[in-house]
């Protein structure tokens, strides 16, 4: 699991996407369930989220980023991946739109991995900050 | 976790991926795919749906370019709500995006006279969109109109639907929130396609299959109405 160290020196910490354990087949099983059942329905997402629980991998920023906001009973309308450092997420939210976006600071050491991670967290903190300010 | 609870939870999660792949990503609809299996329905008498209206938004290439594809996808989302609330809700329909802004709606007869009323309701739908990172809110208008073809014998669901495309593309001409039905003057259409000259956007159009070379020349841009390049 991606750590506070895990992000190049210098970068802030943000949550990473959760990670599922494999220890057991039944807890992939339920996993993967319980993805499939908080996930925005997009099969693809789903999956590849499948692959991803099986091969014991974090969800694609796309299919984590959906669960989250799911899980808030927040729909997603769209995800947009604006080059490795840059992602965009569309979401409704009291008969309005809102979009929150995320960029991560420029570093040679960035992993796609470590990016994908820093990103959700982000979008995480950023939607979280939205959401209080509407609130 | 025993092997049969394992079994009992993954058929659950199968169960829920097959509902999954019906459902729209943008709007609380059904998909293509889920259309594809409602049309089986239509048209086959008791309690199932005898209308067939087809929908897309106003301008919406024009919309999308201006306004770029996160408001489009915010104005499809939008109307795919109104629809649900307004459509599925109140007349008992069956609705579903098709692609793009392209929406199907199946309907009862006996609910006709509801939906019609109902229309002008989509003569103005209100858009509000909110970026934090460019400390931006904006409010854009969209709208709709819809054509409508009723059932008949013999005649398949691919022409219903192309008579309800080619009868909204006559309710687009009387103005947004409108609806027209298909009736046989219209003939039997076919699609043309065309650039428009100014706005460069690709446009179908549907004409009767009868109409003349020079008249198919005049042509417009629906957003723009400039003359298109066939």
């Amino acid at each position: 699991m991606a750590t506070e160290l895990s992000y190049p020196d210098g970068i802030p910490y943000r949550i990473p996407r959760p990670r599922v354990e494999n220890g057991v087949a039944g807890t992939a099983a339920g996993g993967l369930l319980g993805l499939l059942l908080t996930t925005n329905p997009v099969g693809i997402i789903a999956a590849a989220a499948l692959g991803n629980v099986l091969a014991n991998q974090p969800p694609s920023l796309e299919a984590a980023i959906r669960s989250y906001l799911t899980k808030k009973g927040l729909p997603v309308i769209g995800f947009y991946r604006l080059g490795p450092r840059c992602a965009k997420v569309l979401f409704g939210y009291q008969d309005q739109y809102w979009i929150i976006e995320s960029h991560a600071p420029s570093n040679p050491s960035w992993t796609p991995e470590k990016l994908d991670d820093w990103l959700y967290g982000d979008l995480v903190l950023e939607l979280e900050s939205q959401l209080t300010g509407i609130n | 976790m025993n092997l049969q609870e394992a079994i009992s939870q993954l058929k659950l999660a199968v169960d829920a991926l097959g509902e999954a792949a019906l459902r729209d990503d943008k709007t609380p609809l059904g998909n293509a795919q889920a259309l594809d299996l409602a049309a089986s329905s239509v048209g086959i008498g008791n309690e199932n749906p005898d209308v067939v209206i087809f929908g897309d938004l106003n301008h919406f290439h024009n919309f999308n370019k201006q306004h770029g594809v996160e408001l489009g996808d915010a104005a499809i989302a939008l109307v795919g709500s109104l629809i649900a609330e307004i459509f599925v809700s109140d007349c008992k329909a069956q609705a579903f995006r098709r692609s793009g802004d392209e929406f199907v709606i199946l309907l009862s007869r006996s609910m006709l006279d509801r939906f019609i009323s109902l229309v002008p309701r989509f003569s103005s739908c209100l858009l509000i969109v909110t970026e934090k990172a460019k400390k931006t809110s904006v409010t854009r208008e969209t709208s709709m109109s819809f054509g409508y073809a009723i059932a008949e014998d013999e005649v398949g669901f691919g022409d219903l639907l192309a008579r309800a495309e080619a009868a909204c593309r006559v309710a687009k001409r009387e103005g947004n929130g409108t609806c027209a039905e298909w009736i046989e003057e219209l003939g039997s259409v076919e699609s043309m396609r065309g650039r428009c000259v100014n706005c460069e956007a690709d446009v179908t159009c549907y004409v009767p299959q009868r109409t003349e070379s020079k008249r198919r020349a005049l042509l417009c841009c629906p957003c723009c109405g400039m003359a298109l390049a066939q």
